[in-house]
């Protein structure tokens, strides 16, 4: 039997443990239409690896165009639809890739590299010094954020502003976050982009705004529209997924002492516990798409026009495989988890993610001789990014 | 006659793609425009022959011939109509700029006082638009919240205005 949960619920996935409905769906029925309590539309659960990972390479009968969340496509597509990388499907999709790629390349990605492994340290010391402090909010916001703002060329000054407004856009660190704040917040990091593209335009820099609005494609410029939402979707989708993966990176270590010795004693490498570090935090717990003609998959008829969901936090603990899916484990190889996508969409940020996160790590084997809980840590209330967002820590 | 319309309007360099009929004795036309923002007021004036009604819409419905699909496109001009109040004319400055500012970024034509930015599918980077010009033609920097919760053309005009004379 498949027990009943309305996936649309924001405090649910915060406030419960899923794995038990994960498993079972997995089981028993791993492509499974929900009508959620909202009366709303009601769309398709997927959850196997095997399937979660097909849609994401199958452009041919899914899209990305209508939008790549479930709140968004359920309420009648995302506003930003074609005008940002990630939801923009075919030529132009690739076109816009090819011109952030280079900045995103592995290569790329090492202009900040010095900088960011110097601030991961400071901040550790900084952390060490005090004793106690909060490992999501004092060293793991400000590391992807700094990047990203240096990479979008945001001087310092705004940075903390920004920070405010999009840790709240998309999540929520309080269940009674209203919609309006949402808009609010949301409008604003736009209004900041379009003030910033129209400097840029006049006074062209070494950053990625300048980039954009230089960009051609087929000898035409990008719209404002596209500049503006592709500089909105790097802050959201560098900001707060990175934050989730290192704060709850700490989280395991700490509840997984042996993992915790193997990282100090050099037993694993740091590139493998990364990879770990992704599979086991998944902060897109799932990714939506829309499917454009009928489609099968694992028996059940997909209808054109049908609102795919393709839940990554499952698929990551697929047993068939992952040995022992649930256990936290830093040498794991093959690691081939979905936490960053797969196919077209893959990951943009993947190169700097793992840069951010290896910073960290590298920092807490290097100067951290123990760590321990000092609180109770805290999850974010969102149906579509998860993990936490406080865990208070004492550091030696 | 609907022909001619839809030609030139073909032929307009702002317009996508267009297709024109006659709807209860009105020349409709229905047009996707080619780039991010259409003003229908700068097309009226560049064409010979003027339709009583634009609706402009993100893509133009086929049937499965390719030929537009109409039963779809009379369904879009309805909605339309039923998102829009009763006519009141915009009355002072501010409601006259704002007005011609809403036309050109709703793509919709004789916005009224009683009208409503979102129920007329404004949406947040619309509202950014606004702001920008707001900042740039009348020297004042709006909140976001200010356009979210004076979503009404003449409400929108008095804060606007009540905050360039502070
Ligand atoms: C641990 C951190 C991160 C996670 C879990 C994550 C997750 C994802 C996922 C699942 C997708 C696929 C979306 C889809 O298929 O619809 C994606 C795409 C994307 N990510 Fe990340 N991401 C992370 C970090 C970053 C960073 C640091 C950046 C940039 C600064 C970034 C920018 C993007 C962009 C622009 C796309 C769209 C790519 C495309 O559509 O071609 N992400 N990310």
């Amino acid at each position: 039997m498949t027990l009943a949960l309305d996936l649309t619920d924001r405090v649910l996935h915060s406030t419960e443990d899923l794995s038990e409905f994960w498993r079972d769906l997995r089981h028993n029925n791993p492509v499974h239409w929900l009508d959620p309590t909202d009366g709303g539309p009601g769309f398709w659960v997927l959850t196997t690896y095997e399937h979660v990972s097909a849609v994401y390479r199958d452009t041919k009968h899914f899209t990305s165009e209508r939008g790549n969340v479930m709140d968004a496509l359920r309420a009648g597509g995302d506003s930003a639809a074609k005008r940002m990388l990630s939801l923009t499907d075919g030529p132009r999709h690739a076109g816009i890739r090819s011109i952030l790629m280079k900045t995103f390349s592995k290569r790329g990605v090492e202009q900040v590299g010095t900088r960011i492994r110097s601030v991961a340290r400071s901040l550790v010391e900084s952390a060490l010094a005090a004793g106690e402090c909060d490992f999501a909010k004092d060293v793991a916001a400000p590391i992807p954020l700094m990047a990203i703002c240096d990479l979008l060329g945001v001087p310092e000054e705004d940075r903390w502003r920004i920070f405010d407004l999009t840790s709240s856009m998309v999540a929520s660190e309080t269940p009674d976050h209203t919609q309006k704040d949402a808009w609010r917040n949301k409008n604003e990091v736009l209004f900041y982009f379009a003030n910033m593209a129209e400097g840029r335009r006049v006074e062209p820099r070494d950053d990625i705004v300048s980039l954009l609005t230089a960009a051609q494609i087929e000898n035409a410029g990008l719209t404002e529209d596209e500049i503006i939402f592709n500089c909105y979707s790097l802050i959201l989708g560098g900001g707060e997924t990175t934050r989730m993966s290192i704060g709850g990176a700490v989280l395991a270590l700490i509840q997984n002492p042996s993992q915790w010795q193997a990282l100090k004693s050099g037993a694993v490498s740091i590139d493998s516990a990364v990879e770990e570090v992704l599979r086991w935090t998944t902060p897109s717990m799932h990714m939506a798409r829309t499917a454009l003609s009928d489609v099968e998959i694992g028996g059940k008829l997909i209808r054109a026009g049908d609102i795919v969901t393709l839940w990554n936090v499952s698929a990551n603990r697929d047993e068939t495989v992952f040995d022992s899916p649930d256990t936290f484990d830093l040498a794991r190889t093959p690691n081939k988890h979905v936490t960053l996508g797969g196919g077209s969409h893959f990951c943009l940020g993947a190169h700097l993610a793992r840069l951010e996160i290896n910073a960290v790590l590298t920092a807490l084997r290097d100067m951290v001789s123990g760590m321990e809980l000092a609180g109770e840590p805290r999850r974010i209330y969102s149906n579509f990014l998860g993990g936490v967002c406080h865990v208070p820590v004492s550091l030696r | 006659m609907t022909q001619d319309i839809e030609r030139s309007l073909r032929d307009h360099a702002s317009v996508g793609s267009a297709a024109v009929t006659v709807e209860d004795d009105r020349v409709v036309a229905f047009v996707v425009p080619a780039a991010e923002s259409l003003s229908l007021r700068e097309l009226r004036t560049a064409l010979a022959d003027t339709p009583d009604e634009f609706v402009v819409l993100p893509a133009l419905p086929l049937a499965g011939d390719g030929t537009p699909d109409w039963a779809e496109l009379s369904r879009s001009r309805g909605d339309l109509r039923r998102r829009r109040q009763p006519y009141v004319a915009p009355r002072n400055d501010m409601e006259r700029y704002l007005a011609g500012l809403w036309e050109d970024l709703l793509g919709v034509e004789d916005i009224g006082a009683d009208d409503d930015f979102f129920t007329l599918g404004g949406h947040s980077l619309l509202a950014v638009r606004i702001r920008m010009r707001l900042q740039r033609d009348h020297g004042v920097t709006v909140p976001p919240e200010v356009l979210f919760e004076n979503s009404v053309l003449h409400e929108q005009a008095a804060v606007v205005e009540s905050m360039r004379e502070a």
